[in-house]
């Protein structure tokens, strides 16, 4: 039986080379999946907002461009408040994001399949996608939220505290930090609900899991989500940074050429890896005889 | 506080009731995988694809739909040298059955169905000298139900502790042992006794 309370630095090791192995092993079928959510994700985005934008156009009078959802939504920013502007925007990207969200979890679906049988296909990614479409975006759209809205809400806070330039004000990185201390301890926390909803629970039960699970199991979840954002972070920042500071790096040819290749890391390798090493560490830790659902089973008697 | 490991554990009868858990199973390779191997021993999704045919990742999809169902769960988890993580899943249940009241309340074709079975089990009592008068059949329907679905709940109620130990013995010792022990069960119920002893009098009185 295995010995589920241990988390060590071997097991660790473990789970992100067996992670590599598995997707260079299974590269083909992994890129094909990531080709096909991309595809579908695409597709429904484009049907969602085209559907939106004629019906939107029956009760606000015709939109002369396919998508006119854009300017509706634009146009209700410019016109709210600052809490008004934070729902929307949370909301409509939200909305907006959560074919990819769905694609991104249902990658789990294969790593799943990868790791407890040792084989997948490409197409099986699309059946999960259309097996927990509800699930995956109900659950996507919520973890977004829940790391967003605090952010945004700093946000408004910080442009009503802030009258002049805030560049140096102690306060600014009070805020900055506290936004991303609660992003990675928040992500990491929710980072196992995608696999929650895989392994077939509820959208409430994944959540609950992810975040039960991020607490007694904080070692194992933590050094996976750690290790990945952390390399994608050192990925990402540089350049964020440098815009920030207001260079034109990324105007330029070698900027572009960075960005396309962060992109491409990010999604082709890392991201293939991320989602096996979560998953494995998630069918590690879950185990049923140990959790508290298990406990609280009653034992009938003869 | 340490969890109570019930892994182990598997329930002599269970009965379904629900439609939607009936449907689950009206599907031919989720019939094979519960009734052919999990209602036996734990297996893993690479264990069950080879044993089938198919491939792991559609043997892994029914499986979260047998999950859903609460006909199989999962059971322990192992960790080969390729670094798999190996589940192994085992029906909840050694037998089921379709819980008869239920069937009789739905609709579509279901109770029809449950209602010729009863039928059928009345009419094939005559092979026995019994010969029930048409005008007697729905009181004669409505105890044999009662009967049925009394000893269901009862025999639902057994539970086997260590289902390891259960797959290692032979057929027939599975077979006598679960008897054995419903019997013992039924015996302890006053309702189960009360409603036998009403239909072996109902039987007698319609017997050559």
């Amino acid at each position: 039986m295995l010995d589920l309370k241990k988390w060590t630095f071997g097991e660790y090791v473990e789970t992100i080379r067996v992670a590599t192995r598995f997707t260079i092993r299974n590269y083909l079928s992994f890129f094909l999946a990531l080709l096909g959510v991309a595809v579908v994700s695409i597709v429904i985005f484009l049907a969602g907002t085209l559907i939106v934008s004629l019906h939107l156009s029956m009760v606000v009078g015709p939109i002369d461009i396919p998508f006119g959802i854009f300017e509706v939504i634009g146009e209700l920013i410019t016109d709210s408040t600052e809490i008004g502007r934070l729902g929307i925007v949370l909301v409509f990207i939200g909305l907006l994001v959560a074919p990819l969200l769905i694609g991104f979890g249902a990658l789990f679906g294969i790593g799943q399949e990868l790791l407890e049988s040792g084989g997948t296909e490409a197409e099986g990614v699309l059946i999960w996608f259309k097996r927990k479409f509800l699930s995956l975006a109900g659950g996507g759209i919520i973890q977004f939220v829940l790391l967003f809205a605090p952010i945004g809400l700093e946000y408004i806070f910080g442009t009503w505290y802030f009258h002049s330039d805030p560049i140096g004000d102690p306060v600014l990185s009070l805020l900055i930090t506290l936004a991303f201390i609660w992003f990675i301890l928040g992500a990491g926390l929710l980072s196992m609900t995608f696999p929650s909803i895989i392994d077939g629970m509820s959208i409430p039960a994944a959540l609950k899991n992810s975040v039960s699970l991020g607490v007694r199991r904080s070692d194992a979840v933590f050094s996976i989500w750690l290790s990945f954002i952390s390399i994608e972070m050192l990925l990402i920042v540089p350049p964020f940074i440098d815009l920030v500071m207001g260079s034109e790096f990324l105007d330029t040819l070698e900027g572009s050429i960075y960005a396309l290749l962060v992109l491409a890391i990010t999604v082709l390798i890392i991201l293939p890896i991320h989602i096996l090493a979560t998953s494995r560490t998630y069918l590690l830790i879950s185990d049923p005889n140990t959790s508290e659902e298990q406990v609280s089973e009653p034992k009938e008697e003869p | 506080m340490t969890p109570k490991d019930t892994s182990l554990q598997m329930k002599d009868l269970e009965i379904i009731s629900d439609p939607n858990t009936i449907k689950v199973l009206f599907d031919k390779t989720r019939a094979v995988l519960v009734f052919k191997y999990l209602v036996n021993e734990a297996m893993t999704v690479k264990q069950l694809a080879d044993a089938i045919g198919k491939n792991p990742g559609n043997v892994l999809r029914h499986i979260d739909r047998l999950k859903d169902a609460g006909l199989v769960r999962q059971v322990r988890t192992e960790k080969t040298n390729t670094g798999i993580v190996q589940r192994y899943y085992r029906a909840t249940a050694r037998e089921y059955r379709l819980g008869i009241t239920d069937m009789m309340k739905s609709g579509d074709g279901v109770r029809d169905y449950a209602e010729d079975r009863l039928r059928s089990i009345i009419s094939s009592l005559s092979v026995y000298g019994v010969i029930i008068p048409s005008d007697k059949t729905e009181e004669a329907i409505e105890l044999l139900r009662k009967l049925v679905e009394r000893e269901n709940t009862i025999s639902a109620k057994v539970t086997i502790e260590d289902a390891e130990a259960w797959n290692l013995l032979p057929k027939q010792q599975q077979e006598d042992a679960s008897r054995l022990m419903r019997e013992a069960a039924l015996t302890r119920d006053d309702q189960y006794q009360r409603l036998r002893q009403k239909w072996s009098e109902f039987v007698l009185d319609y017997s050559k």
